[in-house]
């Protein structure tokens, strides 16, 4: 067994070395400008703009991702010829590190704006009146200057002379943005950026505190509708459609759309050096690290209370299933049949954005409660199904020596029910935890999370996934095998 | 010791009638006896058992343990259950458990005796039931008898004043039910006061110092084995412990079903191990029924069979007939050698109701 241990961990480094050594050398791509699309492979974000412009072109082959990384990423591999998005996604320094290339600027442009809820209109008039004064003192340009002309390899900072305000109601904004020069992190909760600094000066104008949460773009007006988020912000087009949605504050930026295509490989290195650029690139470069400690440790905390909190519920969940009472064990199978056929990702976005959205709960508290009511809902099963399987029999032999029936259970069904129950508890609890990866959606930073943060900012495709795969398969490894321990020592 | 009044039980049942099983049962049980409960299947035997020790709390009557009534709400039924122990059909073994814990358990957590004291009595009575050499096994190794050897230690451990064996050997091979009755025989033999559910009625008539005949749903018959075995008081008893098996017919004419009749008899024989009468058995109801008695209609048929004394009887019964119909003017009596050729005897005789020809087979 620990032999095998051991060989998993490092059968995955094998194959992230090979993938190193082999990666990478496609041929250039041909694109000077938009009269080269047709035929060409092109990706988008979903639900972007242009996601909307190329969906109507027949003669492109589309792809869609749900972020900007994900899309640079594809690039990069080579999945894909063309990036079509706003021309800000990166800085020109960043496209170099990554190997990337703004060839064509768009046509179009867009105005972009804060998006806020309709009937928050005090709010946006703060905010209209903020970026006109800035505008009229000149503070904006010099904003504008440090961001948007942001080409040297030293990295712009916010000014910490901002005012930051702890007391009072946050302002909670969501940011669908996780590069450069827009809005991305630099550290766990660490933000940089130009609309960063937009909103932070904003925050500041108005004395209140400032909350930022990462969401997908695809999740950002959810969040804003259900009231989870004050503000939603990530280059979001002023658009007719949105508008009818949202109140806008006015525009304070053009945006323009621009192509990317990936630059010829000038030197690939060898399979161990490449991996050796990686690592440190991925992990030591800015501390990124700490990225994957706290994703870790967020991960932590939830599989944790979601397996406690789980397994209290299940057992109230097999209680009600063995009852003699008809009522109880009707609820108990309708919510046995509502968890079993809601998918976990959907059930958790019902539960963050509808069912709990208006209470205080904090996004952890709100998974931890999805994961035990699904967690619950399998293994009260697996609990009641053990006890019935243990046997009226001994139950009886229990009694009749003079054991009450909460001693019988005790001594007697309990002891050989955890026997029966362990494995098929062991597979719940290591794929609730593994199930725990889908939290991202709610803004959650877990340690997938994590690896997504550190691929925003690297633009490494592979590292931090395998990285996070590692760990995950690491813990889950664990996991199964502290329960096998903690029942041996029960037992013995 | 334990006085039971007008016990009754009745289960529901999915049609809302509910199954009475015990009507009225009474009756009061003394230190040191041994009582069988014995009767045919479904008479609530075992129920009356379960009855007793609440296992299944009875819909109504009374149960005096020395003078309390235990129906009475908060009596301590674990306290109940450690002065009356049971052994069940089914051994119900703890399965998780040694031969040694499954003894030790109660008596460690409920006596609150050290581990080493349990463990030397559970030692002692592995011993009295022959199981001593298999103290670390677990259940699932021990065939049938031997479990149940072990339920009877384990029952014995808790030092209870009366142990009830709800069928204790009914679920065994008949090669192992030797070995767990000369068990209970020792018990019996050592004064221990039991209440046993059998079907095992030598063993019964041998270790009992009392038996009770039960029959739907009361104690029909209460007696000591001597008089329930060879000269009970009623009749359903004595059905019973003879083992006697009837079958009847009503000849009532022309139109009765001749051909059934003919087929029943003979399957009567097959099942109750007699194939080697069938032929006889046909013979004689052909001559009778066909020739001899064409004239006397309703005619009724009944054929029985005792287990016990294998005594097979073919009875032929007319109504409203004082004297034999062989016995009237013109009847030739030769005519009945076809029917002696095939029995033991003919017996006839008046009866209260009429005539009946009596032709053991």
């Amino acid at each position: 067994m620990k032999k095998r241990f051991v060989l998993f961990p490092f059968a995955l480094g094998l194959v992230m070395l090979l993938a190193f050594a082999c990666g990478g050398q496609q041929q250039a791509v041909l694109f000077e400008s938009e009269d080269d699309l047709p035929g060409k492979r092109v990706v988008v974000q979903t639900g972007s703009v242009y996601d909307l412009e190329m969906t109507e072109r027949e003669d492109i082959q589309l792809f869609r991702c749900n972020t900007a990384t994900d899309c640079i990423a594809s690039l990069v591999s080579g999945k894909v010829d063309v990036f079509k998005d706003d021309e800000v996604i990166l800085s020109p320094a960043d496209q170099r590190r990554q190997g990337i290339q703004l060839v064509v600027r768009g046509k179009e442009s867009f105005p972009c704006g804060f998006a806020f809820r309709k009937e928050d209109v005090a709010l946006v008039e703060q905010c209209n009146a903020f970026l006109a004064e800035i505008r009229a003192s000149g503070l904006y340009q010099e904003i504008y200057d440090r961001w948007m002309k942001m080409d040297s390899a030293e990295q712009p900072h916010i000014p910490d002379d901002i005012p930051v305000y702890h007391e009072g109601i946050p302002i909670r904004v969501a940011a669908s943005t996780s590069t450069a020069p827009l809005g991305y992190q630099v550290g766990v909760g660490q933000w940089e950026g130009f609309e960063i600094e937009l909103l932070m000066r904003f925050a500041a104008s108005v004395m209140r505190p400032l909350e930022i949460k990462p969401y997908d773009a695809a999740a950002g007006p959810a969040a804003l509708q259900t009231g989870r988020t004050d503000i939603w912000f990530g280059c979001i087009f002023i658009t007719e459609e949105r508008q009818e949605q949202f109140l806008f504050s006015d525009p304070y930026y053009e945006c323009h759309s621009a192509y990317f295509i990936k630059r010829e490989n000038d030197s690939a290195g060898s399979g161990w050096e490449a991996f050796k650029r990686s690592f440190h690139k991925n992990l030591v470069e800015d501390n990124r690290w700490r990225f994957i400690v706290d994703g870790l440790w967020e991960t932590l905390v939830l599989a944790f209370w979601s397996l406690v909190l789980g397994t209290v519920l299940a057992g109230v969940v097999c209680w009600m299933k063995l009852s003699r009472y008809k009522w109880l064990r009707k609820i108990c199978k309708i919510y046995i049949s509502l968890m079993h056929g809601l998918p976990m990702l959907v059930l958790l976005m019902v539960m963050f954005y509808v069912v709990l959205a208006d209470t205080s709960l904090n996004a952890t508290v709100i998974a931890i409660i999805s994961f035990s009511m699904v967690f619950s809902a399998y293994v009260g099963e697996v609990f009641a199904s053990a006890i019935e399987s243990v046997g009226k029999g001994q139950t009886e032999a229990g009694i009749a020596l003079g054991f009450t029936p909460v001693q019988t259970f005790i001594y007697v069904v309990l002891p050989q029910a955890v026997h029966r129950i362990l494995p098929l508890y062991k597979a719940e609890a290591v794929s609730l935890f593994k199930n725990t990866s889908i939290v991202g959606y709610i803004a959650i930073q877990d340690l997938t999370r994590a690896g997504d943060v550190i691929r925003s900012r690297t633009f490494d495709a592979f590292f931090p996934l395998i990285v996070v795969s590692v760990i995950y398969f690491i813990l889950a490894f664990l996991l199964g095998k502290g329960l096998d321990l903690l029942v041996k020592n029960k037992q013995s | 010791m334990i006085e039971v009044r007008h016990l009754a039980k009745s289960f529901p049942t999915p049609s809302g009638k509910p199954l009475q099983v015990l009507r009225d049962v009474n009756c009061t049980i003394n230190k040191g006896e041994v009582i069988s409960i014995i009767g045919p299947s479904g008479t609530g035997k075992s129920t009356f058992l379960r009855a007793l020790n609440l296992m299944d709390p009875p819909t109504s009557g009374e149960i005096l343990l020395d003078g309390r009534n235990i129906l009475e709400k908060g009596y301590p039924l674990n306290l109940l259950h450690q002065r009356m122990g049971m052994v069940f059909q089914s051994f119900n073994l703890f399965e998780h458990l040694s031969i040694m814990d499954n003894v030790t358990l109660a008596p460690v957590k409920l006596l609150h005796k050290s581990r080493k004291e349990a463990e030397e009595e559970a030692l002692q009575l592995l011993r009295k039931v022959g199981m001593a050499e298999k103290a670390q096994d677990f259940p699932a190794s021990l065939s049938g008898g031997q479990k149940q050897r072990v339920a009877i230690a384990r029952a014995l451990a808790m030092h209870p004043e009366v142990i009830l064996f709800d069928e204790p050997t009914s679920a065994l091979d008949p090669t192992m039910v030797g070995e767990v009755l000369s068990v209970i025989r020792q018990l019996a033999a050592e004064g221990m006061t039991m209440l046993i559910v059998t079907h095992e009625m030598r063993f019964a008539r041998d270790v009992s110092t009392r038996i009770f005949f039960m029959y739907e749903g009361v104690i029909h018959e209460d007696g000591t084995p001597q008089q329930i075995f060879e000269a009970p008081h009623r009749s359903a008893t004595k059905t019973f412990v003879q083992r006697i098996h009837k079958l009847l017919f009503e000849v009532d004419g022309p139109d009765f079903d001749f051909f059934g009749m003919y087929s029943g008899l003979g399957r009567f024989c097959i099942k109750y191990n007699i194939a080697g009468k069938m032929e006889a058995v046909d013979q004689i109801a052909h001559k009778m029924v066909d020739e001899l008695l064409v004239d006397y209609r309703p005619l009724t048929v009944r054929l029985t069979h005792s287990e016990q004394s294998e005594v097979t009887a073919l009875d032929f019964m007319i109504e409203n007939l004082a004297t034999s119909p062989f016995e009237e003017a013109g009847f030739d009596r030769t005519l009945l050698d076809g029917v002696r050729a095939h029995s033991k005897e003919i017996i006839e005789e008046p009866t209260t109701r009429g005539f009946r020809i009596k032709v053991l087979v």
